[in-house]
């Protein structure tokens, strides 16, 4: 019985996966360390999309998977962006950053489903 | 030529040295520096050129100025003559090749009060849109829609009622016998503009400000950015005692209680972006009764100068501040990545030696203005 409520919290675990979310400099820097790419979403308060991508998208394991052994993921709100100098239009927006910070391609606004989303971070992967 | 140096730009101070035309980084700054600092290029919005005139000599007489003044990039303003509304003089821009990077802002409009090409013309190569604050609300909604569209910042000039007044309204003026320009009328026209930057959620840079109510109202929108210039931080309209018209500016300098309250501000981080604000105008423009003469400033040659000597140096912002003001934030804005110095960034970068003294000039004639520019020429990051 104690086995098998050991075995149910740890399903929870993996069902529920996750990544952390780095702050802007800390992120830069562990993206230079690991030379990995970078995914920084841009949020405020009240953005029900990025609700949308933070409680739905964002706990699809392959997605979820992909984004923590692909990509150092930044997340900024859109103040912490302004004073950045980064264009947000409209949240959430997504940017692709390399390792070193410079961007990659445009910006994507608004929310998608895991599996866009997943497809769209392949390409970014593949293009480097 | 090799060296140390210590090397600051918008993200921290470092060591930096040249050895055998190679760059790289060391692990420490180097202790009691007195040589010059390694810094990236300047980066600059919205400049003019002489008289508001396009031409290859007005395009490489500024670029060679703002080479001299440490700016490396510049979006020019298109409000010129001709205007940067149609393809041939984007093309124009796009093969004038000059020593900075030069890139185009285009004009929203058309003269015939409608809209330019905005769409084709961003395929171009725009890197912004740019428009008067004052344009008809049925313009300016479509305009913030292209933005939004084309994923493009819009460039709002501030135009706070040019053609009543030539200067500040205030005491100023009246002892001068001139037309005054209201504060009250910037307010109303950055709310206006602060309203439709968040109501698109299209980013908005704001130029043409000269009030800390401005700024305010500015800071308080996620999608606007205030662009200030130098000079409304460091004159105020006291410098046109005398119908000095080198101190006829658009916007125009303010009391010196507002001056002070923009050097505040500033401190306090509601100025997201600087500029030089070149807008030079010819002697014979210039050299006229006030109420006539052009507005305008030939002030990119000693910006990074100026800049230092005035806001560093008396402890008002740090270098880094400045180089986030005025290189990373406004080349992030128009799509670059500059303000950096690492071995993934572009260069040039350049010498600035924060103890050559010299006199200044225009506006600042008699002034002792700190630092002189070269460029590093002929180098190579290290590669290990």
């Amino acid at each position: 019985m104690k086995a098998m409520f050991i075995l149910w919290l740890l399903s929870l675990w993996l069902v529920g996966a996750d990544f952390e979310w780095y702050g802007y400099q800390e992120g830069l820097a562990q993206a230079k360390a690991d030379n990995k790419p970078i995914l920084l979403m841009i949020t405020q308060e009240g953005c029900s999309a990025c609700d949308y991508m933070e409680d739905v998208a964002f706990e699809e394991e392959a997605l979820v998977d992909f984004i923590e052994y692909n990509f150092i993921p930044i997340q900024l709100t859109i103040q912490e962006a302004k004073a950045l100098g980064y264009r947000v239009y409209g949240t959430p927006t997504f940017y692709f950053l390399r390792s070193d910070g410079s961007p990659i391609g445009r910006g994507l606004v608004g929310a998608a489903p895991a599996k866009i989303f997943l497809k769209k971070l392949e390409e970014i992967k593949s293009g480097l | 030529m090799d060296f140390r140096a210590l090397a600051i730009d918008a993200t921290g101070r470092r060591g930096i040295a040249l050895s055998k035309g190679k760059l790289s980084l060391l692990d420490s700054i180097p202790q009691d520096h007195e040589g010059p600092w390694l810094l990236p290029p300047l980066v600059d919005l919205g400049v003019g050129v002489l008289d508001g005139r396009l031409s290859q000599r007005s395009l490489r007489e500024l670029a060679r100025k703002a080479r001299q003044g440490g700016v490396g990039t510049i979006l020019l303003r298109p409000d010129l003559s001709p205007p940067l509304n149609d393809e041939i003089h984007l093309e124009f821009i796009k093969s004038t090749h000059v020593q900075v990077e030069l890139y185009p802002a285009i004009l929203a409009t058309r003269g015939e009060g409608g809209l330019s090409e905005i769409a084709t013309l961003a395929k171009l190569g725009a890197r912004a849109i740019f428009v008067e604050s004052r344009t008809d609300s049925s313009l300016l909604a479509p305009i913030f829609q292209y933005a939004q569209m084309l994923q493009l910042p819009l460039f709002v000039w501030i135009d706070g009622s040019r053609r009543r007044g030539v200067m500040n309204e205030g005491e100023v003026a009246f002892q001068l016998g001139l037309r005054g320009r209201s504060k009250v009328d910037e307010y109303g026209e950055v709310a206006r503009i602060v309203e439709y930057g968040d109501y698109y959620g299209v980013p908005v840079i704001i130029g043409g400000i000269s009030t800390a109510r401005s700024l305010e109202l500015i800071a308080q929108s996620p999608h606007c950015f205030a662009q200030l210039s130098i000079h409304h931080l460091l004159k105020s309209d006291r410098a046109a005692l005398g119908y000095n018209t080198l101190a006829k500016l658009d916007p125009p300098l303010r009391d010196q209680e507002e001056q002070e309250a923009l050097l505040e501000a500033l401190g306090a981080g509601k100025v997201d972006l600087l500029t030089a604000l070149h807008t030079p105008a010819s002697y014979t423009r210039k050299d006229l009764s006030f109420d006539e003469a052009a507005y305008g400033i030939d002030s990119i040659a000693s910006y990074l100068p100026l800049a230092y000597t005035k806001l560093v140096l008396p402890g008002h912002i740090s270098m880094e501040r400045l180089l986030q003001l005025a290189s990373a934030t406004p080349a992030k804005l128009i799509g670059l990545e500059r303000g950096t110095i690492a071995p993934e960034a572009p260069g040039p970068y350049l010498l600035f030696d924060p103890r050559s003294l010299h006199q200044g000039e225009g506006l600042y004639r008699g002034e002792e203005i700190y630092g002189t520019i070269e460029y590093l020429e002929d180098w190579s990051w290290e590669t290990s």
